[in-house]
């Protein structure tokens, strides 16, 4: 069909619809709240005719009308108020706040349905709770809101992603990751999709929990649903609003990390007083005192090198010195009875609490929806440009805070003098070639003040004088070593930690546009038609850039990588909705079809060898000394739809939703192309019933049960793994220039959907008139048919195959509780809480009972166990005997022993013989802890009193564990030279630390999310300046937080991704390298005019 | 409102006439593993593949030899590295597991074209030589597996989860005898072949066999003597034969002659920019570089301050004044930190992306097996013609030759002549074993410097990830 024909049949359809006129006449009025305050936005309608209006910002509302109409005035929050009409002009409204809220619409997939007769699991967070987080992401803004959401830092750094799981991992190898679906269109379940939404934009979140409030999304449901709603326009004046915050952003200081030089003293003192010498030979106990002195020595000429630079050196002040965050958002807001807009515009810059991390955002919005004067057709579209400009943290945290405090940031005049002229010398004497610092290749002769320090340039200087102390000459000037083959006294040969910051520079930008219209025909009463169409475009530039001096491989050599990624997503969707009531019998029933189509391409670039050391970002071909790595990766996928849903309810009491989908998906084997996903509910509210009507202590009660399959495509989180993963395939290689197919994945037709069976009963409930109320939820969710990258024989030809094996369990119950202690004109209290807990088993593994996994970094081979049983990840390992310790003289001598005093711990531990059979091996390995919390709980209450609000939100979780792998670097323990010798009797009932219980800590937190205190100016103040609303307020954020006694890390909320193979499904709870906590303080302003 | 139901309908379908097309949507970045068994491109390339995935082998063997030998030690006396060196291999250890799993890798890239060589065979143009090589690089994975494990099973064809379980590990004699007849059978393939020192060829067979052919138990050393005869007496059979100059052998990076007339067998490597291939690199990296890292992780700079260095042991009889020639090549003497003896013979060019290919074997290695053929049980022959191998891979070292026809070459001297010229190539271990001085001597060794060696350590466990993942069938 062609375009005009199109076009005709569209306006034929328009001409079609009638007008029905009828005697009429104006009617005007202004609706009011209890204060006397207009209430902009209200729905007037009459009753059994399509014709109704909105109060403009004054409240204001004019609508022709006839005698015996019924005008209703409705508005979320309120209780809706009908009015007969019998010849009045005028009629003013005063809406009363509907206490228990339960007529408060909810968005669902693909439309919205009231509170009150919801049959499913479904959360809901206003824009009051968003606009209250000092955050650039909305998704930190809900950390503890919601019961049964379990939110955690995938990246400490500004700006970074979120990890959000909801009613437990569910899945193996993919992300369990919810949709998110923004304006309707669902988008994926990358989070890093939530960083470019503008949360001043943002109406309202509902999640979706339930199975069969999921299924209406079909393959993509499983894990749950996020749909953010995106302010509308409102008829009337004109409104503006202006909302500003700047604030500042901090870290607390960690103590377990960098001690200072005198507490490193005390600690090899008190080895040095306590230890038992009773069984050590002659030649250990010569070894243990001579470490000692040497160790001794060293601290003093650590000393001279701090007070040469006027003072030790504190790394986590200088890495993480904090930050300020401001925000602007301008908005307008308006429209005619027949037209409305939005219009947003918003800058946010964050700093960070790190050196060198921050994020700015643009955003750029105008929403726009229209009707025919007969309102039988609607029109709307929506276009939104966001700008995501970051600087990302160029390496994690991992040597700042191993350093040594001696060492100074930059070298002065002072330091210098210590500096080691000949680092390379031997004993044969000095040699002009000798002054290139060997693992660097720094040469010291280009050291000027100013340069940045590095710890292997003040070795050899000084010179032991035996006693612990070093040699000085009469003035104390410490003489330096005749051949500079002197004191050996750093901990790392790497670069200052200010190399690896300020040498290396890592930004993220990214542009996002997203554009969506739609045409909706009212075919008949509560019959519609919908058709619209989005296209969401994003790029991503990904730089890096590594200076030549800031390698940790000490690869003496510049790299510079560009990173460019486009996701293009097309998406189409028609909808035919039907909503009505006959008599007590009342419908809201669905049809669809959609379809979705992406193109993502990767196109990267690194070269290494770059010539010129600068932070210029131009690749050239002559920049390299070999020609650039490049390479593309592209993908396609679509996913064809069909989906129907009916909603029906008895008289608001017998509630029913069934709702079915069917996917067709390019992303699964020929066999296994196509799911279905049905559902049912049902609940029955109780309070609607006679006998419960008149009651005055339950004002609300309802049951719920629903039961529903929804499935997951999320087969890797990265992209381009989860496509075409069905086929055998063979990549191009190249062998002495010849090209060579390698294979790359042993494929497997009929790789399928992972499926979520769910069962989910409530009860929602409120007393004394709603003073409280709240819901319980059972649920019992089964993953099935899990994708699972098993491990296989690796005789087989590879390590892994993607299967569809296994089932997982989650079950949990999730309470809410709502109060309104006081709820009076002038004074209001809230106060909510919620509480949930999950538990997390494994059911079948596809035939094995076990899959342990070690990370791959071969000096902290970190194991887990994902057992059938067991949770899905759990921390695997020995157990370590805290009651016998290695005495410190079996260590090895010369120099290498526990004195060396970045040496903190051994690498060996005793540990306990769990089998009893006198011999330590993988027999003896058991699990050592679980990464998910037993449960977690949210408080969170508002106070009004007159103009004053104050509202704070606490959030805990207790239960959880963490490998704390940043303990084993700083002290060492990874690489210390635990060796024992090799005459140490019981070397065999030990095992390397970092397999053992040693770093798995308690990561149970309690937080004080948020606190806020604001004034709105009274109204007569500020109408003489023109203004609606004004309001200043104060927010913290993360002012108290609590961690478990034995944590030792920086941040338990944290997964970071800084270790290759750490934090999938089956290796979650690793830290290593992640940053601290970040505390905010704020200040605000609301203003509307 | 029917019209409207029929209106919308046909709106509805004018926007998805476009996308009843297909679902079926092929990768823009790989192609089938199906569509490869079509063309005999597809078959010679799925063998070039197999060359590639052996790139992989010689990244950590040097741990798994080398540094276990009394050759060579690490530089840091922490981390993973040192259970090499003082025999102290956890049963999980990534670059053990890593060692099995590349080998099998190569087995299985082999295995797509065997598997399916009948239907190669009837493709026009089809080059027999293609099978051949996939045979010799089939054995040649076994081979190495053997001498690591000793009990491994031998895979001949493609296998699934579900039928594993066909294909236990063997005992050494039955491995030996599948790896010896993939070795004859490509022989017979490989026939006439042009000879190369990159890719199998009838004469990289046949030396491999003899080689094999030694290492099982009770060797039979007839044939072995048969199988190099040909190679002594004409120097320049198949077109190997030895250097003039011992440190020509070892053309360091792309820019020497990396393609001298001694390399037998060599895997090659091109300098490059970017992830290197290590041990681990993974298979789904859409680039991965020809470069090798392996000689950088032996400098000073590399896997933490350096491996495959030489021992004191080592450093008393690698000296200057008793190998003349090989010393310079072998040694280059550094101190860093502490005294250590960095290997000189794969100095890298370019950090971690460098071009040094890694020698497999080497004509000298030919001579000195020769010799070990024909003092086969016995202590020591006066057999001329292995005098005068021996005397060769001698004279070329600088150092005093016997006198063919009056003196005799022991074992013990054969064993030492080995050593001073193979080392850092990943011979001695097996050298040690081969020779059945292997106990005796690493356990001087350990007792020595203070290891931890125990006669159980000649060979390493199955992999625990193996073991694991077939549920214990294999352990």
């Amino acid at each position: 069909m062609n375009f005009k024909a199109k076009l005709f049949l569209i306006a034929m359809l328009v001409v079609n619809i009638q007008l029905f006129a009828q005697d009429s006449y104006s009617i005007s009025g202004t609706v009011v709240d209890e204060n006397n305050l207009p209430i902009p936005g209200v729905n007037v309608l009459v009753l059994k005719t399509t014709s109704g209006t909105q109060t403009d910002f004054d409240g204001r509302y004019t609508l022709k009308v006839a005698d015996n109409d019924v005008l209703q005035f409705s508005y979320i929050g309120f209780i809706t108020k009908t009015v007969i009409i019998s010849g009045q002009s005028k009629i003013d409204i005063v809406l009363t706040p509907d206490v228990d809220q339960l007529d408060e619409v909810v968005v669902i997939g693909y439309g919205d349905q009231k509170q009150k007769n919801l049959t499913n699991a479904v959360s809901k967070v206003g824009s009051d709770v968003i606009e209250k987080s000092i955050t650039p992401r909305i998704d930190d803004a809900l950390r503890g809101r919601i019961a049964g959401v379990n939110i955690t830092t995938a990246n400490t750094e500004v700006g970074g992603d979120t990890r959000i799981i909801i009613r437990g991992t569910g899945s193996i190898s993919g992300t369990s990751a919810p949709l998110i679906v923004v304006d309707g269109v669902p988008l994926g379940t990358d989070a890093d999709l939530l960083s470019s939404i503008d949360p001043n934009n943002i109406e309202s979140i509902e999640v979706l929990k339930d199975a069969s409030s999921t299924a209406i999304y079909g393959s993509r449901g499983a894990n749950g649903v996020i749909i953010v709603s995106l302010k509308s326009g409102v008829a009337g004046d004109t409104k503006f609003s202006y909302n500003t915050y700047t604030g500042y952003r901090f870290a607390k200081k960690n103590d377990n990390f960098n001690p200072s030089i005198s507490e490193e003293e005390d600690r090899i003192d008190n080895i040095f007083r306590n230890i038992d010498l009773s069984g050590a030979t002659a030649a250990q106990i010569t070894d243990f005192n001579s470490d000692y002195l040497t160790a001794k020595s060293e601290l003093t000429a650590a000393k001279f090198i701090a007070s040469a630079n006027g003072g030790e050196t504190d790394w986590q002040d200088e890495v993480f010195n904090g930050g300020y965050v401001s925000n602007h958002s301008f908005s307008a807001r308006g429209g005619t009875e027949l037209t409305s807009f939005d219009a947003s515009l918003s800058y946010v810059k964050d700093e960070g609490i790190f050196l060198n991390d921050q994020f700015e955002r643009y955003n750029a919005r105008i929403k726009v929806d229209s009707r025919t004067k007969n309102k039988k057709i609607k029109y709307g579209a929506t276009t939104n440009v966001r700008f995501v400009d970051q600087d990302r943290l160029p390496v994690s945290f991992i040597d700042p805070i191993r350093q040594s405090p001696w060492l100074p940031s930059y070298l002065s005049e002072e330091t210098l003098a210590y500096i080691n002229p000949f680092p390379n010398a031997d004993a044969n004497g000095l040699n002009a070639d000798d002054t290139v610092i060997n693992g660097t290749n720094i040469d010291v002769r280009s050291l000027v003040p100013g340069s940045i320090a590095l710890e292997g340039a003040f070795n050899g200087y000084f010179q032991a004088d035996g006693n612990g102390g070093i040699i000085v000459d009469a003035n104390g000037v410490p003489v330096p070593h005749p051949t500079y083959q002197g004191l050996n006294i750093s901990s790392t040969l790497n670069n200052g930690p200010r190399s690896f910051l300020d040498l290396r520079s890592q930004t993220k930008r990214q542009f996002t546009g997203f554009g969506s219209s739609y045409i909706e025909f009212d075919l008949a009463e509560g019959l519609k038609f919908r058709q619209s169409l989005s296209g969401n475009y994003t790029t991503t530039r990904n730089s890096l850039f590594i200076s030549a001096f800031s390698d940790e491989d000490q690869i003496i050599e510049s790299r510079r990588a560009e990173n460019f990624t486009t996701r293009e997503q097309l998406n189409i969707e028609s909808l035919l909705t039907y909503r009505n009531s006959f008599g007590k019998h009342s419908l809201n029933s669905l049809a669809g079809f959609t379809f979705d189509n992406f193109n993502y391409s990767l196109i990267s670039l690194d070269v290494q060898g770059v010539f010129a050391d600068d932070f210029t970002s131009n690749i050239s071909l002559a920049d390299a000394s070999n020609s650039p790595e490049a390479f593309t990766f592209l993908g396609q996928e679509k996913i064809v739809s069909y989906f129907g849903r009916i909603i029906y309810d008895y008289d608001d009491k017998y509630l029913f939703t069934f709702s079915a989908r069917t996917d067709g998906s390019s992303r699964f084997g020929v066999e296994n192309r196509f799911g279905f996903f049905p559902t049912a509910s049902a609940g029955w509210n109780i309070s609607e019933e006679n006998f419960l009507q008149e009651s005055d202590i339950i004002s609300n009660l309802k049951i719920r049960a629903s039961y529903g399959i929804s499935g997951s495509n999320d087969i890797d989180s990265n992209i381009f793994n989860s496509l075409y993963r069905s086929q055998a395939l063979a990549s191009t290689v190249t062998y002495a220039g010849n090209i060579g197919r390698k294979v790359t994945n042993l494929g497997d037709p009929s790789l399928g959907w992972e499926q979520l069976v769910e069962s989910n009963f409530g009860i929602d409930f409120g007393f004394f008139n709603n003073k409280f109320s709240g819901s319980v939820d059972y649920y019992n969710r089964t993953s099935e048919d899990l994708i699972l990258d098993l491990q296989v024989p690796s005789v087989l030809g590879s390590n892994n195959q993607l299967q569809n094996i296994g089932q997982v369990k989650n079950s949990g119950m999730e309470f809410q509780l709502n109060s309104r202690l006081i709820s009076r004109p002038k004074v209001s209290w809230t106060v909510s809480g919620q509480l949930s807990a999950n538990r997390n088993e494994v059911l079948d593994l596809g035939g094995a009972q076990t899959i342990v996994t070690s990370l791959s970094d071969a000096n902290r081979p970190a194991q887990w166990i994902t057992e059938v049983g067991g949770p899905i990840s759990a921390f695997y390992g020995y157990v370590q005997d805290t009651s016998k310790e290695i005495p410190a003289y079996e260590f090895t001598a010369a120099g290498n022993g526990i004195f060396d005093r970045y040496d903190l711990e051994s690498q060996f531990v005793f540990v306990v013989d769990i089998n009893g059979d006198g011999i330590i091996d993988e027999d003896d390995r058991t699990v050592l802890g679980s990464p998910y919390p037993d449960f977690e709980w949210g408080l969170a209450s508002n106070f009004d009193y007159h103009n004053v609000d104050f509202s704070f939100a606490l959030n805990g979780s207790h239960g959880a564990e963490r490998r704390v792998g940043d303990i084993g670097t700083i002290r060492n323990s990874d690489f210390s030279p635990g060796l024992i010798n090799g005459g140490f009797t019981d070397s065999n009932l030990t095992a390397a630390r970092n397999l053992t219980s040693a770093h798995v800590q308690d990561a149970s937190f309690v937080a004080l999310r948020n606190i806020s205190l604001g004034y709105t100016f009274p109204k007569p103040v500020i109408d003489k300046l023109g203004i609606n609303r004004l309001r200043i307020y104060f927010t913290g954020e993360h002012l108290l937080y609590f961690f478990a006694e034995d944590y030792e890390g920086f941040n338990p909320e944290s997964a970071g991704t800084s270790s290759d193979g750490a934090n999938t499904p089956i290796t979650f709870g690793y830290q290593r390298g992640d940053g601290p906590i970040s505390r905010t303080m704020s200040i605000g302003l609301n203003l509307d005019f | 409102m029917k019209k409207y139901i029929v209106l919308m309908g046909i709106i509805t379908m004018s926007f998805y006439s476009c996308s009843e097309d297909t679902l079926e949507l092929n990768s823009p970045n790989d192609v089938t593993v199906d569509n490869l068994l079509t063309t005999t491109t597809g078959f010679e390339q799925l063998l070039n593949g197999a060359y590639d995935a052996y790139q992989k082998i010689p990244t950590n063997e040097y741990l798994l030899t080398e540094i276990r030998s009394d050759n060579a030690t690490v530089g840091a006396q922490f981390g993973s590295l040192v259970t090499y060196d003082n025999f102290n291999i956890i049963d999980n250890d990534v670059e053990v597991f890593n060692y099995w799993s590349n080998n099998y890798k190569v087995v299985y890239q082999t295995n797509l074209v065997l598997d399916n060589q009948e239907a190669f065979l009837t493709f026009p143009g089809a080059n027999p030589k293609v099978l051949g090589e996939a045979y010799f690089l089939r054995a040649l994975a076994h081979f190495n597996l053997v001498r690591v494990f000793r009990d491994v099973p031998y895979i001949n064809q493609v296998i699934t989860v579900d039928n594993f379980e066909n294909f236990p590990q063997l005992n050494e004699e039955e491995t030996y005898a599948k790896i010896n007849a993939d070795f004859e059978t490509a022989i017979s393939f490989l026939e006439g072949t042009e000879i190369s020192n990159t890719r199998a060829n009838e004469g990289t067979a046949t030396i491999f066999l003899a080689k094999s052919i030694l290492s099982q138990p009770n060797p039979d050393y007839v044939k072995v003597q048969s199988l190099l005869l040909p190679l002594i007496e004409d120097s320049n059979k198949f077109g190997f034969r030895l250097t003039d100059r011992y440190d020509d052998i070892f053309a360091r990076g792309d820019n020497g002659d990396e393609n001298n007339e001694e390399i037998i067998f060599k895997v090659v490597y091109t300098q490059s920019s970017g992830n290197p291939v290590t041990s681990d690199s993974e298979t789904t990296d859409q680039v991965q570089s020809e470069g090798e890292r392996w000689s950088f992780d032996m400098t000073e700079n590399g896997q933490s301050n350096g491996a495959n260095l030489a021992t004191a042991n080592l450093e008393t009889l690698m000296t200057s004044s008793l190998q003349p020639v090989r010393f310079s090549t072998t040694i280059v003497e550094n101190t860093f930190l502490e005294d250590r003896t960095f290997n000189n013979k794969w100095i890298p060019d370019n950090g971690e992306g460098s071009g040094n290919d890694w020698i497999v074997l080497r004509y000298a290695d030919v001579l000195l097996l020769y010799c070990e053929a024909v003092i086969g049980d016995t202590q020591s022959t006066s057999n001329e013609n292995a005098i005068i191998a021996y005397n060769k891979v001698r004279g070329r070292a600088g150092l005093d030759v016997l006198n063919p026809g009056t003196d005799s070459l022991s074992r013990d001297a054969l064993l030492a002549e080995r050593r001073m010229e193979f080392v850092f190539e990943n011979q001695r271990f097996y050298d040690l074993v081969r020779f059945g001085v292997a106990i005796d001597v690493l356990q001087a060794h350990s007792n020595e410097v203070g290891l931890f060696f125990s006669p159980s350590d000649i060979y390493l466990n199955t992999p625990q990830r193996e073991v694991d993942n077939s549920n214990g069938f294999y352990n």
